[in-house]
């Protein structure tokens, strides 16, 4: 194995492991570290500047560290770890521009030349290649500017790529380096170099056939099988499924939506041995694939509908989601470009840009998941996600501080002399570097000079600490406590080590004074060791005392944490004192509080609208199935018991209360009382409606009185006269005022009224977004102005489904027609169906785009450009979507008119009496 | 009007009358025996077909009409479930509810296209859809409607009136 000549490889490590990118700062635990030999090519008085900036360096103190390393460099311009660290300073201040500058003012120095290529690889990456190629000569032999090189060239040259890869091999001789060969694959897969792309990781398994391979190269090159499997497919182009294999489609989703997965595969299956080429099919046995758990066979499914129809921005998301939600982040890499390229096919989808956003922050990328953030908000600025977005983005844009300029010398003592602080800051460099014994060479060597020198013992001490010799470093911190008595930090970290000896007494003591010294941690120290011994009251005295000098830090949520179980305990502490009676008071008031509080069902519709559709069902079964043909008997009961018939009584009990261990309908009513209690747990809200509801309450009374009657109406000839006229009231009850006020309950929601103001509104919002680019129609063509349509929808979903569809229009019409001929128009229309007489509001999306749009078409591109997301929205609230162009409409020059249905709202006759 | 399946000769307020209940179920047929006066003779018919080749052998004087039909099996809904589905963008699921929520909006109209003129009454609460009764009275007379929490009693005082010409909509 050969390897490179002088590029150091520690400077490598460096720079590599740093990356020199904006927002990545070095610091000493990052390990930017100055040789010996890089020491002793200097003049003393170079030596220490240069080690005063690598000092401010690790300290953050940016603007110091590259005052001092230009320092370096007046005095002698070609230090080359000075240019390296003025780099690296500049870099990391945000001052790309100044960085590249300063590196390049040593074109031939390689580890220079090197800092500069990563600095630029992603501003400038031209640049970074040709300085990647000169160093092929500069650090002869080296193997990693052939690596770099391959990564650049991975998307825009990828042959190119994958040769730069088989050098870099040659010299480097160690195991393959899975990103690089999975940057390169896809590159020529992209390209459409399948064979070349399988080869590079055929050779990569051959070359190393006692490695397992990769995950990520396993599941690039099974990804690139089935595409070209699939693409043999669709060298005979796509088919689209004839209307019986779309109704089969339709049949095989429906059973997936009923949750018979493995129904609806078969019939897929079957299917797809009839229509092998159809992307749609093959994007459906995918879902239905993931929904089973079945991840491989998912993404092998995606891949053949992304395959034969790459165009496609909806299949390119579900595979991109999949790669990117089920392989634990390895391989985000593919989950981005698919993404990406769903995006560029469908620039609007607000949706996926915030999706993508993440993946792409998740993968280390922040600077483009800014730019995915912006894109989300610039298309929803008051979508779901916009709020997170802009915190996001606050935390993503925010830059780097500067240090706090510290004014003047910060020594406590004029007594302590330079050599002795320098041998300290020496004891410091070497620490940092992990050479322990080298640092208590030097701090010692600090302490000979200047005996009383804090920082030198306080670092003597915690060398020895980190050597496990705790009896040398509490006598250190004893003497520092002798030296500095009222130094804060000295005394908690003193209290620190009695507690861990167990010295209780001694870490108290010094716990106390370290807050006396404006330590406000040690307050919560305190307060713990208190709180162990079972003081709580003296815990939370010491806990009071730690909020009120502290504002944060990281004792700051275990404090809180205290704070709340010595409440806790101390409240139960308090309720056991007040005694066994206290407790039942105290039970029973919960009780009580609990019968008296609660909402009703109408709060919960008012709060919670989306609950409308679950509410409403519940309510009309408890209308039908308990009502109808069974409490409205009640009062024909007491007539017939009047007339001495019994057996009236015993048919009304089994029907009431349940025979041969049915349920009874007053069962099934506390059932759908139970029902609906959980709804509106699912949304949020605890609801009281055998208490407190004025709706179902009453009718719960009622039902509990009827089930009091059990016993009567089995028997009815012990029963007394009182039992006709109970029959009675209750029938009033239930079937008179309950069934009527049920009624009320599910008519009162809000109802919206559809007038064409209302899309003129949303179609100027749309027209106005980014993507449209100024192409939009100016005029939306209005028929049936003066309508106003009452429905049954939320206003915000009404609103997204107009925008949805009008997007959908525009888009096609700015692909295929110039502006000029570009027309849009919506029409109002009432309709009624002649046979069940119920009537619909239709809207009719009309324009001339040529190219068809047809029933078949939209239901096997339902994704696509937001159609699908309005047909499932129309769907939740019982709408419907169709494509339709009556005669008219053809002759007033429209092509196609997307007609959105909803059922006409109606209002009762005493309320349109009212009104 | 004329109702060529109404029974003939017998003008007692009394005479009994025949009903046909079309339900997909038998609580109304159980209920309205158990509890309706023993002049009213009724007859059960599970869905639209079988109500019409009731009507093609016997005499009926009025119909009692449900409106959910969820219980019959999807091939015996009258309407066309496949060409409902156009109308759901191929969704036969919601097609299927469709038809079973109101089909006895189809069996009504079925009736009406079988040249029967009998008076119906649904079983169906149109108070609150008063503009759909409207669009179903101005097709289907003579129609009528009963609500869900009407008793044996006002059925069968409603029943009767339709059956002796005294009820007027």
């Amino acid at each position: 194995m050969r390897t490179g000549p002088p590029i150091r490889a520690g400077w490598l490590l460096v720079l590599l492991a740093l990356g020199l990118s904006l927002g990545a700062p070095p610091s000493a635990s990052a390990g930017w570290q100055l040789s010996e030999l890089d020491l002793a090519v200097l003049d003393p008085g170079a030596r220490a500047v240069l080690e005063e900036a690598a000092v401010a360096e690790a300290r953050g103190d940016l603007d110091r560290a590259a005052a001092r390393y230009r320092l370096v460099l007046h005095r002698d311009p070609t230090v080359v770890p000075a240019v390296l660290g003025l780099g690296r300073v500049l870099a990391a201040s945000g001052d790309v521009e100044g960085a590249d500058r300063a590196l390049a003012s040593l074109p031939h120095e390689a580890e220079v030349v090197f800092a500069r290529a990563s600095l630029l690889e992603e501003s400038d990456p031209a640049t970074a290649l040709k300085l990647y190629q000169r160093l092929e000569s500069l650090a002869l032999g080296s193997s990693e500017p052939y690596l770099r090189q391959a990564l650049l060239l991975a998307d825009a040259d990828p042959s190119m790529a994958s040769v730069k890869l088989q050098t870099w091999w040659e010299l480097h001789g160690g195991p393959p380096d899975e990103d690089a060969v999975a940057a390169v694959a896809l590159g020529l897969k992209a390209a459409g170099a399948l064979d070349e792309a399988l080869a590079l990781l055929d050779q990569v398994q051959a070359t190393w056939p006692d490695q397992e391979e990769p995950e990520q190269l396993r599941g690039l090159r099974d990804r690139i099988s089935v595409e070209g499997e699939a693409g043999r497919l669709a060298a005979g182009g796509t088919v689209p499924l004839s209307a019986a294999q779309a109704q089969d489609l339709a049949a095989a989703r429906s059973e997936f939506a009923k949750g018979r997965l493995d129904d609806a595969l078969a019939a897929l299956r079957e299917l797809l041995s009839r229509a092998p080429r159809s992307p749609e099919l093959w994007a459906t046995v995918g879902d239905v694939h993931l929904a089973r758990g079945a991840v491989e066979e998912a993404e092998r499914a995606y891949v053949a509908a992304t395959t034969l129809a790459p165009d496609q921005a909806a299949y390119r998301a579900r595979l991109g989601m999949l790669l990117a939600e089920r392989y634990g982040g390895r391989r985000h890499r593919e989950a981005i470009a698919e993404l990406s390229a769903a995006l560029a096919l469908r620039g609007a989808w607000a949706e996926l840009h915030y999706r993508l956003a993440q993946v792409q922050r998740e993968a280390g990328r922040f600077e483009d998941a800014a730019d995915s953030l912006r894109a989300y908000l610039a298309l929803e600025p008051d979508g779901p996600h916009a709020s997170e977005v802009r915190s996001s983005l606050v935390d993503l844009e925010r830059r780097r501080p500067t240090a706090v300029a510290i004014l003047g010398s910060s020594a406590p003592s004029d007594e302590v002399p330079d050599p002795a602080r320098h041998a300290y800051r020496v004891a410091r460099v070497y620490r940092g570097r992990g050479d322990a014994e080298q640092a208590r060479v030097e701090a010692s060597r600090a302490l000979e000079l200047a005996p009383d020198y804090l920082d030198a013992m306080l670092l003597l001490a915690a060398l020895a600490l980190e050597a496990g010799d705790e009896a040398g470093a509490t006598a250190l911190y004893q003497r520092c406590s002798e030296i500095a008595p009222r130094d804060a930090r000295l005394l908690l970290t003193l209290g620190e080590m009695h507690q861990a000896a167990g010295h209780t007494t001694q870490a108290e003591q010094s716990f106390l004074a370290a807050a006396g010294a404006g330590a406000p941690e040690a307050r919560f120290l305190l307060a713990d060791m208190a709180a162990e011994r079972g003081e709580l009251r003296e815990a939370q005295r010491h806990l009071e005392a730690y909020f009120a000098d502290s504002t944060g830090g990281l004792a700051h949520e275990p404090a809180r944490a205290l704070l709340e179980r010595i409440q806790r305990q101390l409240r139960m502490a308090r309720l056991a004192m007040a005694g066994a009676a206290g407790l039942v008071v105290l039970l029973v008031g919960a009780v009580v509080v609990r019968r008296r509080t609660g909402a009703s069902v109408r709060v919960l519709l008012e709060r919670e609208p989306a609950s409308y559709q679950e509410v409403a069902r519940l309510l009309s079964a408890i209308r039908h199935e308990v009502l109808k043909h069974n409490t409205n008997l009640l009062g024909s009961v007491a007539d017939r018991l009047e007339d001495g018939d019994e057996q009236a009584a015993h048919y009304a009990a089994d029907r009431l209360f349940g025979e041969g261990g049915e349920i009874g309908v007053i069962g099934r009513f506390e059932g759908y009382l139970d029902e609906l209690e959980r709804v509106g747990r699912r949304h949020g809200m605890r609801l009281n409606l055998r208490r407190r509801d004025p709706v179902l309450s009453p009718m719960n009374k009622a039902m509990q009185r009827l089930r009091g009657l059990e016993r009567s109406l089995r028997r009815p000839h012990r029963a007394s006269r009182r039992l006709h006229r109970d029959l009675r009231v209750l029938s009033r009850q239930l079937n008179e005022v309950g069934y009527r006020a049920i009624g009320r309950l599910i008519q009162d929601v809000s109802v919206q009224q559809v007038e064409l103001t209302l899309l003129q509104t949303v179609y100027r919002r749309v027209a106005a977004e980014p993507a449209m680019d100024g192409q939009a129609p100016a005029l939306l063509e209005l028929e049936g102005e003066r309508l106003q349509a009452p429905v049954r929808i939320f206003r915000k979903d009404l609103e997204d489904i107009a925008a949805n569809l009008l997007r959908n229009a525009v888009f096609a019409l700015i692909e295929e027609l110039p502006a000029a001929e570009r027309r849009l128009g919506v029409a109002l229309v009432e309709e009624m169906d002649p046979i069940t007489g119920l009537e619909t509001t239709a809207l009719r999306f009309r324009d001339n785009a040529p190219r068809p749009l047809t029933d078949a078409i939209l239901r096997g591109r339902r994704i696509e450009r937001g159609l699908g997301l309005a047909a499932d929205l129309l769907a939740r609230h019982q709408g419907v979507m169709n494509v339709e162009t009556t005669p008219a409409e053809l002759r007033a020059g429209w092509t196609k008119a997307v007609v959105v249905r909803l059922p006409r709202a109606e209002q009762a006759e005493h309320e349109e009496d009212e009104t | 009007m004329t109702h060529p399946h109404r029974q003939q000769g017998q003008d007692s307020v009394e005479r009994s009358v025949r009903v046909l209940v079309i339900e997909d179920g038998e609580e109304y047929i159980r209920n309205l025996r158990r509890f309706l006066p023993a002049r009213f003779e009724l007859v059960r018919a599970g869905s639209g077909g079988e109500a019409l080749a009731l009507l093609e052998d016997q005499l009926f004087d009025v119909v009692f009409l449900d409106m959910r039909f969820d219980r019959v099996p999807p091939e015996a809904l009258l309407g066309g479930l496949e060409q409902v589905a156009n109308r759901f963008n191929g969704d036969l699921d919601r097609a299927q509810r469709f038809l079973e929520d109101n089909q006895g909006a189809y069996v009504l109209a079925a009736l009406r296209d079988g040249a029967c003129s009998l008076p119906v009454v649904f079983s169906h609460d149109f108070t609150n859809e008063p503009r759909r009764w409207a669009n179903l009275e101005a097709r289907y007379a003579p129609l009528d409607y009963l609500a869900d929490n009407a008793g044996p009693e006002e059925v069968s005082e409603r029943l009767g009136a339709w059956a002796e010409g005294r009820c007027v909509r």
